[in-house]
């Protein structure tokens, strides 16, 4: 079966629907023509080289950059607001550690939207930000600087944000690099303990996947301004690696 | 002594200005140390002088052209009062929209341009300040930051404004810092960055304009960026952070007013060499303390 053939459509419930949408910068298109479907309480990769559009992928879904062509659905609607809410997990080193918050601030972020109106946070949405905290087994911790923390508590507490959002799906931006082994080991048990026992729709995108690919049911592969989805046993071969990555498969075996 | 106090009370409404911006600047200020924009900071308060500067030449310039014989051709200080938020106000507006607009165009110069813009401003005033041939008469003047020329009028002016300026912060505050903090994580919950982002750079242009037409660019930009530099490293979340900052903002421009009354030093530097002098105190003793804390961990190594 070739992965061109591959049909998306699922009879479970679509929470998300990128229907042939081209994302790019300036007039340019960087990945053209998306068709995918995700559905409620999957856990997706998306995965490809460096460089060909991941985070432009994110970024359109996130709702940051607008399709040149196409439309993006959430719950068959144009607008996630009010009806989808995401939860944005991005790289750890991506925020600046110039901000003195402490991680308790730091996941309160993560419930703003239900209060937007009002200075103070609702004793509900403090609640909710204590509890993700200890889910990920924080919570001692709440009142240390989060630029002081390590890598793999930067991870969990930005885990914690996602989930005091109480997010319909979150969305992982390479959740495990620069992070030393036994601390990916726990982020990834963490992961997985959130789809399976949380059911979470997640999204994951990664172009270190080895140690992930187990938690993946289905990924969606970007290369040469393409986007495929299909199931992830199918893209996960020492074969499609090697084809997609050249040399670089070697640095995905020694993941494994 | 008794004269000190005499002097501090004869001029108060400058040394409450002084103290009043001293704590304003710091609240915003927080927001270019953090988003790491300070040579913004340098840039708008001399954006600012330029456009006031750049009204005073044209209205000065049209009343030469129109002056009846024997009319003084100076311009009414009423004039330049009230042309002064003109020019500021819009000339930091225009700025920040097109630096915004720019900004949604992408590049990685951002620095870059900020830093011509602070160069196109400080030559433009001089040449403003050059054609107009009675800038220095007036117009220097205000730009310098003679804080002492500080009114009750003026003081209740700036007192107004700071109070909107802090209701809007604190009203907005949670949406400033997530927004500033993660933009990505903003927009995945619905926050629209770009609006808040120019909600925030509003507020800015405001407390700069008001705070350049009564105490000077040097003064606005040393307390822009010192207080909340010197609180940074005590400071344990937002809150701390704004407390310490404004607190150490009011309390060096009441000392600056103090010693420049003292010994008989300009206001608007000597209040800029105590936020200095706080800025130094902080870091010296942050860094005492790192070493302290580094012996300890070798010795029990």
């Amino acid at each position: 079966m070739e992965i061109s053939d591959i049909n998306t459509t699922n009879k479970q419930e679509t929470l998300l629907h990128l229907d042939s949408v081209t994302l790019g910068y300036d007039g340019r298109p960087i990945i053209e023509d998306v068709n995918i479907q995700i559905h409620k309480g999957l856990c997706l990769g998306i995965l490809g080289p460096n460089g060909t559009g991941k985070t432009t992928l994110i970024r359109g879904i996130l709702g940051i950059m607008k399709p040149m062509k196409g439309e993006i659905l959430w719950n068959s609607k144009a607008n996630p607001s009010g009806r989808v809410q995401i939860g944005y997990v991005p790289q750890k080193e991506k925020l600046d550690p110039a901000y003195p918050l402490t991680i308790l601030e730091v996941v309160q972020m993560g419930t703003f939207s239900e209060s937007p109106w009002s200075p103070r946070l609702r004793s509900s949405q403090k609640k909710s930000a204590c509890e993700a905290l200890e889910r990920v087994g924080m919570l001692p911790l709440s009142r240390m600087i989060f630029s002081e923390c390590s890598g793999g508590q930067r991870q969990r507490v930005l885990i914690a944000r996602a989930l005091a959002a109480k997010s319909d799906i979150i969305i992982f931006d390479e959740p495990t690099t620069g992070i030393d082994l036994s601390t990916r080991r726990q982020v990834i048990q963490l992961l997985s303990e959130l789809h399976k026992n949380h059911k979470i729709t997640i999204l994951l995108v990664s172009q270190h996947f080895g140690p992930l690919q187990d938690l993946f049911e289905e990924v969606v592969w970007v290369q040469g301004g393409r986007a495929v989805m299909g199931p992830a046993k199918l893209f996960l071969t020492d074969e499609y690696i090697a084809r997609a990555f050249g040399s670089f498969q070697d640095d995905q075996c020694e993941e494994n | 002594m008794n004269d000190l106090i005499g002097l501090i009370a004869q001029f108060r409404w400058a040394v409450l200005a002084s103290v009043l911006t001293g704590a304003i600047c710091p609240l915003l200020g927080v927001y270019f140390v953090m988003r790491r924009m300070i040579l913004l900071g340098i840039a708008l308060p001399q954006v600012s002088s330029a456009g006031i500067a750049f009204v005073v030449m044209i209205a000065q310039l049209v009343k030469l052209h129109f002056l009846p014989s024997g009319e003084s051709p100076f311009l009414e200080e009423s004039v330049i009062v009230s042309l002064a938020p003109v020019g500021s106000i819009g000339a930091i507006f225009l700025v920040l929209f097109i630096l915004s607009w720019l900004e949604g165009k992408g590049g990685a110069f951002t620095e870059a341009r900020w830093g011509s813009t602070y160069i196109a401003a400080a030559a433009l005033l001089i040449i403003f300040l050059i054609i107009n041939p009675y800038a220095e008469a007036h117009v220097a003047t205000m730009l310098e930051g003679r804080i002492i020329t500080v009114t009750q009028g003026k003081f209740w002016t700036l007192l107004s404004v700071s109070v909107i300026v802090t209701i809007f912060f604190i009203l907005f505050r949670k949406e400033f810092v997530l927004t500033s903090f993660d933009p990505e994580m903003a927009a995945s919950l619905g926050f629209r960055t770009a609006k808040w982002n120019a909600g925030l750079y509003v507020l800015i242009g405001i407390v700069i304009s008001v705070g350049v037409m009564n105490l000077g660019p040097l003064f606005v930009f040393g307390y822009l960026l010192l207080p909340a530099f010197a609180a940074r490293p005590w400071a344990v979340g937002m809150k701390q952070f704004y407390i310490y900052s404004v607190v150490l903002g009011a309390l060096a421009a009441f000392l600056g007013s103090v010693f420049s009354f003292w010994f008989d030093w300009p206001l608007a530097p000597t209040e800029v060499v105590v936020a200095v002098v706080f800025l130094f105190i902080s870091r010296s003793i942050m860094l005492i303390k790192r070493l302290i804390f580094q012996s300890r961990e070798v010795t029990s190594v």
